[in-house]
């Protein structure tokens, strides 16, 4: 655990004399020392936060053959947003989910969860889990399941009773509680898997597919309860491969690839950031800006108007922008306005990953 | 904790879900309600001859033809005229070799034996004296035939009958008791007496709770709850349930208790609907019964916790299946490993008798083979080999020996080796072996015994006396050569150059019954006999004849071991009391219950009168000074795995133990003297080096099953070997001593590990 991140010649802190009130934040009492102190920044106020997180899988015989799904990840998530984590499939990201809640053991680095270390047992109250194939038992009908898994964290049956029904109708599936899960499609099961972990109240909620065998309906009210959710001030961290989504739902995002983390960003950055084209509008006609422009490489042109001309170019950096535009004013051309050509997520996410390295996808995991 | 009870909870919908539950539940109704609860025990006064009342079929046939040349009347003959004409004929051809057709004329003896009980003319005091009938016969005799009921009356005949034919004929159990299922009766009255009807039921009771709980109770219960553990934590379901605020072992053990708890509840319909059936039919309220619960859920637990051990680890209710049955079959092969080699291969070479013999030592093993040990080879030595034995350890068909004794005044050992076989329909006498010191113990058979002798004895003078049920006898004649018998219709016959047994007492006439013991005391020749719970003491006159000059009543039913311990007697019986006799009153002077869940096999006074040594069946040796009257403390070697003991002429004590080492030890000061061992072959070694430690190391499930018996009847044994059966109960050689603690230990130390080892898999795997 580490409440404070400390730079070298850091001052001893006396961690045995803190603190606790119950739904507070710690409170740290640091001996005064001569050192400078660098930097001490308290993390209450993230939800999940990783530094150098490593998984290395062991498998075959005697656990010879090695897979390291998870390489030096290091990123946070504050409370209150909503987080979206995205990777080609085996880039280790429900790996980095197990790992923080417990359920894989990191092999190096560090996790913590709500200002507690990753799989913090008391601190599993707090957060609502939707596995990305999850099984409910299939002897189960939707209420009884809510009251199974509501025990398991532990909220008092009758709490359970008087928030079911409206749960059920919150996920659309106010008529099925009486149903047994094995009579469940896939996106009713998943529906009762949203449930389950919105059950307790938890400030965060770690979601892996939820959208996943859900209908074009069911995803937009999916969707609903999520902004509904944040404006409660929950945590989501959401992974899923349906990028459209993420990119509607997510405040910021991160990027896995082969176990390490690309990029981290807010959606609209991401976009922009992962352009490689420029758009500029031209008062010019076509004719001339042909002729100045013979032999080099222009990705499209179209007509705005009978005065001007829109144009993209390749342009990955500033320099490369400041080459077109020092070219077309030499060639006397009026420039009317400059601009970076926006992405979609998805665009952004596989320009990424198929510039990451060789491009193969990352491993799956042993189990 | 609320998450643990959510769990639980869990274990019981998902078993109540099951549809296999249902029909596991419908399968025990039916088993309690149209199997057992029609069933029902009907008792009825015994005057019917049944087949397994008869002994010594051959003898007891030429017995009766030869009625027809008896010159004064007697009930033997009387009973012999009432048989139809042609059977008498049959009786005179039968074929002495042809068992089948003496089977045959036996069967229509007994017939007729049943149509004879209706006879009103049978009984007439002149043939039958009071002193020769029971009392219960002297009382209906006494009452007349016209003031008896119907049945009385033929209880009266069937008594008549028994007292003419009392060597050949069991005395009749005073009731029947017949099966009956939904009031049909089922057969032949049950070979058991009505007092042993608790016992009995308790037996049926254990027996089929061991089949239905112990047996396929479990191996249901492990298919039903063998997907419980790999389903919990299979991808998908394991992940969810370790997303909450729960500790993984605990998660584990609270889903595997669940389902205990399930197999618990099943277990409690069957057990305690057969326990309230046993009390509703039989007013036999078991409590003991219920005890059974317990001890199988806890064979459940074992079982299932290799099963869960190989479902949190492959996650797949097949492989659990097939590993726990793999777990079953080596229990199973290590278990009957240990007793098939006790039983088949190292019992009948382990030593049951230590006879010192002069400056010799001798053994003999529970084949019936003798050696001496031999200081030159370090190693024993076969002796006294039978003619026809080609040597080694007669596994299958052992030969009854008794003795052999050493007689000091001859130098020479004497032995009987009794006809009778394990079947007592066809036996009866035995022959008298002597083997002499001076012809290298070389057996020489000799004069046939009285019939069913019981103990063989040498008094001070050196005369070799047989004890049988019908009086004292001493053999008579030439005992320096071989007299073999031969055989007529085929029973053995001295020749007439042969010694002959002269019944030298006692008196008054005696008709002993078993269970029965006897010893003499070599000072002066007395004899202590116990028969059916009566001590006496018969003393000899000058010429050697024996009268009884005291007797004592024994309050038990159970057999017994006597031995003479200076001038004292001392008596052990198999309700665990020792009692030591003043050897010429007996006054009791001491009554001790040394080892009381223990029986006693054999005692042994030394010589000098103050030690007495106590072997139990279960292996231990215990020491008493006779003189201070205290237990006496010895570090005896190998306890728990004595076969035998005695006292040399020196007063050490002798502790063979179950390696067919004889180890001497010096008591006063105590010290612990010579060892005489051989070698120990292949199979021993395998035994003692291989099989003991996978056999400690391993659990014993099966072993429950024993437990439960001993809970619900106590020992079996009883019910088998009730008083009137001939086998002497004190004499079994194989009877595992039931020890209850020992398998619980052991498979609750496995349990524990095999936990231990899941919780710690648990706790380190990824999932």
């Amino acid at each position: 655990m580490w409440p404070q991140t400390l730079s070298a010649h850091a001052p001893s802190v006396d961690l045995s004399a803190r603190e606790f009130v119950l739904g507070k934040p710690p409170t740290i009492i640091v001996e005064p020392t001569e050192e400078p102190i660098f930097e001490i920044r308290m993390l209450d106020s993230l939800a999940i936060q990783t530094r150098d997180l490593s998984k290395t899988y062991r498998d075959g015989w005697f656990g010879r053959r090695k897979v390291q799904a998870l390489a030096g990840v290091s990123l946070s998530v504050s409370r209150g947003e909503i987080f979206g984590l995205l990777g080609p499939n085996g880039a280790g990201k429900t790996t980095l989910i197990k790992v923080l809640l417990g359920l894989v053991h990191k092999s190096s680095g560090e996790a913590e969860m709500l200002g507690r270390p990753a799989g913090h047992r008391p601190t599993r109250r707090k957060i609502g889990y939707l596995p990305e194939h999850h099984r409910i038992p299939h002897h189960l009908t939707g209420n009884t399941a809510l009251e199974y898994y509501g025990g398991l964290s532990n909220v008092p049956l009758r709490e359970i009773r008087r928030l079911r029904p409206k749960l059920l109708e919150m996920v659309g599936l106010g008529r099925w509680g009486k149903t047994l899960v094995r009579k469940y499609s896939k996106g009713m099961s998943q529906r009762l898997g949203l449930a389950q972990a919105m059950l307790h109240d938890p400030d965060l909620l770690i979601l892996d597919e939820p959208t996943d065998g859900v209908d074009p309906v069911g995803r937009a009210e999916i969707r609903e309860v999520l902004g509904r959710l944040k404006s409660e001030g929950k945590t989501i961290f959401l992974n899923s491969h349906l990028l459209q989504e993420v990119e509607l739902i997510c405040d910021r995002v991160a990027i896995l690839g082969r176990g390490k983390l690309r990029r981290m960003d807010t959606v609209h950055a991401l976009r922009q950031h992962t352009s490689l084209e420029a758009v500029l509008t031209l008062r010019a006609d076509e004719s001339s800006v042909r002729r100045l422009l013979n032999g080099r490489k222009v990705l499209a042109a179209e007509s705005v108007d009978p005065e001007h001309l829109r144009i993209t170019v390749e342009a990955a950096d500033q320099p490369a922008l400041d080459h077109w535009i020092d070219l077309l004013r030499q060639g006397g051309i009026s420039i009317a306005a400059v601009g970076r050509r926006q992405q979609t997520l998805e665009q952004a996410f596989l320009d990424l990953i198929m510039n990451d390295g060789d491009g193969k996808e990352g491993v799956n995991r042993p189990t | 904790m609320r998450p643990y009870l959510a769990v639980f909870k869990d274990s019981f919908r998902e078993a109540f879900a099951s549809r296999i539950l249902w029909l596991i539940t419908g399968l025990i109704t039916l088993i309690l309600f149209v199997g057992l609860a029609p069933f029902a025990l009907r008792e009825e006064t015994a005057y019917r001859f049944q087949r397994n009342e008869f002994r010594n079929g051959p003898e007891f046939l030429q017995f009766l033809s030869s009625q027809e040349t008896a010159k004064t009347p007697s009930a033997a003959r009387k009973v012999w005229s009432r048989l139809p004409e042609s059977l008498r004929h049959r009786l005179h051809v039968v074929s002495p070799t042809n068992i089948n057709e003496q089977l045959d004329v036996l069967r229509d003896v007994r017939a007729e034996f049943n149509g004879m009980v209706d006879n009103k003319e049978l009984y007439d005091p002149k043939l039958w004296p009071p002193n020769s009938l029971t009392g219960e016969g002297r009382r209906l005799a006494e009452r007349g035939w016209d003031n008896l009921s119907t049945d009385e009356q033929r209880r009266l005949n069937r008594l008549l009958i028994d007292a003419a034919f009392p060597d050949f004929v069991l005395p009749a159990p005073g009731r029947n008791l017949y099966a009956e299922w939904f009031g049909y009766r089922l057969g032949a009255p049950l070979p058991f007496e009505p007092k042993q009807l608790t016992l009995l039921v308790n037996y049926a009771l254990a027996v089929l709770t061991t089949f239905l709980a112990g047996i396929l109770g479990v191996l249901i219960a492990i298919l039903v709850t063998a997907p419980t553990v790999p389903q919990t934590f299979e991808p998908g379901a394991i992940d969810l349930l370790l997303s909450k605020p729960v500790s993984r072992s605990l998660l584990f053990l609270t889903k595997f208790f669940g389902a205990s708890t399930f197999i618990l509840l099943n277990s409690i319909y069957l057990i305690g609907g057969m326990w309230l059936i046993a009390g509703l039919r039989f007013d036999i309220w078991s409590g003991k019964l219920l005890m059974c619960i317990p001890v199988f859920l806890f064979l459940f637990v074992i079982y299932y916790s290799v099963s869960a051990l190989t479902g949190v680890i492959w996650r797949n209710a097949i492989v659990s299946v097939c590993c726990t049955a793999l777990f079953w079959g080596v229990c199973f092969t290590v278990g009957t490993a240990k007793r098939v080699a006790e039983t088949t291969f190292l019992d009948p070479i382990r030593l049951s008798a230590i006879v010192p013999a002069g400056e010799k030592l001798l053994s003999v093993n529970r084949s019936g083979q003798t050696f001496e040990w031999g200081a030159d080879r370090q190693a024993w030595e076969e002796v006294f080999r039978g003619r026809d034995e080609g040597g080694g350890a007669q596994f299958f068909f052992r030969p009854s020996l008794i003795g052999p004794v050493y007689d000091p005044i001859h130098n020479r050992i004497v032995a009987i080796e009794s006809a009778r076989t394990r079947f007592e329909l066809f036996g009866g006498s035995g022959k008298l072996l002597i083997g002499e010191r001076n012809q290298e113990w070389r057996r020489m058979e000799n004069a046939v015994t009285p019939s069913n002798p019981q103990a063989l004895l040498i008094d001070p003078k050196g005369h070799i006396l047989v004890v049988s049920l019908t009086g004292i006898f001493r053999f008579e004649g030439d005992a320096k050569h071989e007299h073999r018998p031969f055989k007529v219709f085929g029973v053995d016959i001295s020749p007439q150059d042969s010694g002959k047994f002269e019944k030298i007492g006692p008196l008054p006439e005696q008709k002993w019954r078993r269970p029965f013991a006897a010893a003499i005391n070599h000072e002066d020749g007395r004899l202590a006999i116990f028969s059916h719970g009566m001590l006496s003491l018969i003393t000899p006159d000058s010429e050697g004849r024996y009268t009884v000059r005291h007797e004592t009543e024994i309050d038990t039913e159970k057999g017994a071991v006597i031995d003479f311990v200076g001038g004292r007697i001392a008596l052990a019986t198999g309700d665990g009391h020792l009692r030591i006799f003043d050897g010429a009153s007996l006054t009791e002077e001491v009554d001790l219950t040394p080892r009381a869940r223990a029986k006693p096999r054999k005692l042994a006074g030394s010589p000098d009168g103050r030690r007495l040594a106590e072997l139990f069946d279960d292996g231990h040796v215990w020491l008493y000074d006779v003189e201070e009257q205290k237990p006496f403390s010895a570090r005896i070697g190998s306890q728990g795995d004595i076969t035998a003991i005695a006292f040399s002429p020196e007063n050490r004590l002798l502790a063979a133990d179950g390696f067919g080492r004889v180890i001497a030890y010096q008591l006063d000061p105590f010290a612990r003297g010579n060892a005489y061992q051989s070698p120990l072959d292949t199979l021993q070694v395998l035994y003692r080096y291989v099989v003991t430690p996978l056999y400690t190391i391993f659990p014993k499930p099966g072993e429950l099953n024993e437990v439960v018996t001993y809970f619900v009847v106590g020992d079996p044994i009883e019910l088998f070997e009730p008083s009137r059966t001939p086998k002497d109960e004190l004499q079994r050689e194989e009877r595992p001593p039931v020890d209850i603690w020992q398998p619980i230990i052991s498979n609750v130390i496995f349990l524990a590990v095999v936990l231990t080892i899941t919780c710690v898999y648990i706790e380190r795997r990824d999932f």
